[in-house]
């Protein structure tokens, strides 16, 4: 008999004894499922979901969120079943959409086809509406039917919290786009903003927090006044919010040098009526007469989490654990991206940043909890590039952590910061991590 | 027989090695540190674009020591500038400690190295090739720009171009190598941006 060296003994029984565990894993995960279907089918009169064998998660929205969290639970474990929903077979990233709409980006660049990354990583792709929710059985109702699953994630992103007063029909929401969700309104906007002349005036209402993207209203304002410097034409900037809300220091510098001649700031600006034939945005601070308005409106949790049930009465985003991004509502439902409320559970901005690295947390903490390993606790970082021209960029830059003292996620060790001034290396490295975030989540 | 049922063990187990026990290897802590650090390195530290260096592959040592210099050190309580250049790299290594740092350069340094697939200049890549001053690159970092032999001297064949010229700009304007560490780079100082640019080209385009 072949003697076996100490070395060589370590080796073998540390890889059979992991041989082992998987196919003994493989072994339960089968007949777990097959004890399943065993008990519900005498119950079955109708078509009930098919559920494959192993474990299944079912990730409703692919945007930032639940694209990178389907990639990566493929990535983290291949066995595991996991089916993407979206209503659109390709997600256009709101993040880098101001480019486009100034010319400085193709919107190709930024349109994602999910099934190239559902074929990839061996993802099923529907593409479906969702309509409803059995959260005691498990079942996600679709267009394209029910969907059984162990886990759910909900990444709707968000969707417009429309004044009434100000009679924002659909004819116009048509007419005034706000292209703060991407997609045929950023082309819009875009021709709407190559039609800019000498002498015009562009009036851009941002929206009140909470919303989408903390730093976007004002690199848009910043684009508009780029667009205003080379055609002579003037902007105004009527903010709600009773300051800048991101990389203050660094807008209120390109506000005040840059564009100091085309851009006028207002802030804490409470819109009361547009006329909307005459272009006149009637406010708190008096009436600003414009050739262009872009109105932003205020902004919830998109519908999806209202329509399942995943929102408190009375709020507009959606309650989670902010130890596991778990619905408060309904167990073994996960709600990420811009649509929980930040407010009550985290100091994080609602980016497609971190949308990527929260979808990362729970693919692991998933992949974990299906291995029987314990969940860790949220360590995510959030990098967000702005252009303040189109020559130069600026950044903020944070790491975070769940705090059980707190029991929200927190700065960790302090490690915030926003750089000094706006500089063109700061844009070239802005272009490259925008063409990164897009290839980490959606390829 | 018995030479048969040995040939089929070994055969799942080297199924089993080539999978899940090499998954079951990774430095779990570093994955869970660095896992971010992916939505601008790329996944797994395999960049797709220009200007954000690949991480994924490249030497532990490397990886650690930049890391370590990017990280503001505080002395009597009072933060000090971090040894390295950075731009926003500083505020993240601000909130790592040196341990996490090491778990996280365990994992990045054992993912695959991905050459860059950004289109090249190849008028550059060919200046590049001809530059007088390749040797003087060539004879540290290797033929193919990827010295195995010192883990402390970077992989730079097929890192991403505009990185490599950033960097290259950064040890010229002595942003990387004050106080004589990396002093081997001083010899940059001598070339002009034009050649650095055309060098950074090439050794993007090794494989």
């Amino acid at each position: 008999m072949k003697k076996l060296s100490r070395r060589n003994f370590v080796k073998t029984t540390a890889i059979s004894a992991a041989s082992l565990s998987v196919l003994g894993l493989a072994g339960c995960k089968k007949s777990a499922e097959k004890t399943a279907a065993d008990n519900t089918k005498p119950a079955e009169t109708t078509a009930a979901p098919q559920k494959k064998a192993g474990h299944t998660v079912v990730i409703a929205g692919g945007g930032y969120g639940g694209a990178t969290a389907a990639k990566y639970l493929k990535l983290l474990n291949p066995s595991i079943n996991v089916i993407l929903i979206d209503r659109n077979a390709e997600h256009v990233s709101c993040a880098m959409s101001n480019e486009v709409i100034f010319g400085l980006r193709d919107i190709k660049e930024i349109t994602m086809p999910l099934p190239r990354l559902a074929e990839k990583y061996g993802i099923e792709f529907k593409q479906a509406e969702v309509t409803g929710l059995d959260g005691e059985k498990k079942i996600l109702k679709t267009s394209a039917g029910d969907v059984a699953y162990d886990k759910l994630i909900v990444s709707p992103g968000i969707s417009m919290d429309y004044d009434p007063a100000l009679n924002f029909n659909a004819d116009r929401q048509k007419e005034i786009p706000h292209a703060w969700i991407a997609g045929p309104q950023t082309l819009q906007l875009k021709d709407m903003v190559s039609n800019i002349k000498a002498g015009d005036t562009v009036i851009f209402r941002t929206p009140v927090a909470l919303y989408r993207c903390p730093p976007g209203p004002y690199e848009r304002a910043c684009l508009f006044g780029n667009e205003a410097l080379k055609k002579g034409a003037k902007v105004i900037v009527l903010d709600p919010n009773p300051q800048i809300m991101s990389k203050k220091p660094l807008f209120e510098a390109a506000f005040n040098n840059l564009y100091k001649d085309v851009l006028t700031y207002h802030s804490g600006v409470v819109v009361t009526g547009i006329d909307y034939d005459k272009k006149i945005v009637k406010t708190n601070k008096g009436d600003f007469q414009g050739t262009l308005i872009n109105y932003v409106p205020d902004q919830k949790a998109g519908e999806l989490v209202f329509t399942l049930g995943l929102v408190e009465p009375g709020k507009k985003w959606a309650s989670v654990d902010p130890k596991s991004f778990e619905s408060t509502l309904i167990k073994d439902v996960y709600v990420i991206g811009d649509a929980i409320d930040t407010a009550t559970v985290t100091e994080m901005p609602k980016s497609g940043t971190i949308a990527n690295a929260t979808a990362k947390v729970v693919a692991e903490n998933l992949v974990r909890i299906f291995a029987g390993k314990e969940p860790r606790v949220p360590l995510v970082g959030n990098t967000c590039y702005s252009l303040v021209s189109e020559k130069e960029g600026i950044w903020i830059a944070t790491l975070y952590e769940y705090d059980a003292a707190k029991n929200k996620i927190v700065t960790r060790n302090g490690a915030n910061g926003i750089p000094k001034e706006a500089s063109v290396e700061n844009r070239i490295n802005g272009h490259s991590w925008g063409n990164n975030i897009l290839s980490d989540t959606f390829m | 027989m018995h030479k048969s049922i040995m040939k089929f063990t070994f055969a799942v187990l080297l199924i089993a090695a080539s999978s899940n026990v090499v998954m079951a290897q990774e430095n779990e802590d570093g994955r869970r540190y660095g896992n971010f650090c992916s939505s601008c390195h790329g996944t797994a530290g395999a960049a797709v674009s220009d200007a954000i260096p690949s991480i994924g592959g490249q030497h532990k040592e490397f990886l650690i020591s930049s890391m370590l210099e990017m990280k503001p050190t505080v002395v009597d309580g009072k933060e000090q500038a971090p040894k390295r250049y950075s731009t926003l790299m500083k505020i993240f290594f601000k909130g790592y400690s040196e341990d996490e740092i090491k778990a996280m350069a365990d994992w990045y340094s054992s993912r695959p190295w991905v050459p860059t697939n950004y289109p090249l200049n190849q008028d550059l890549v060919n200046k590049g090739k001809a530059s007088a001053n390749l040797e003087t690159c060539t004879s540290c970092h290797g033929t193919n720009g990827n010295n195995i032999e010192d883990g402390g001297i970077p992989r730079i064949g097929g890192q991403t171009p505009t990185y490599l010229y950033h960097a290259l700009l950064e040890y010229k304007n002595n942003k990387r190598n004050a106080d004589g560490r990396a002093s081997e780079m001083d010899v940059v100082k001598e070339i002009s941006d034009e050649e650095l640019r055309a060098l950074a080209e090439y050794f993007s385009s090794l494989r």
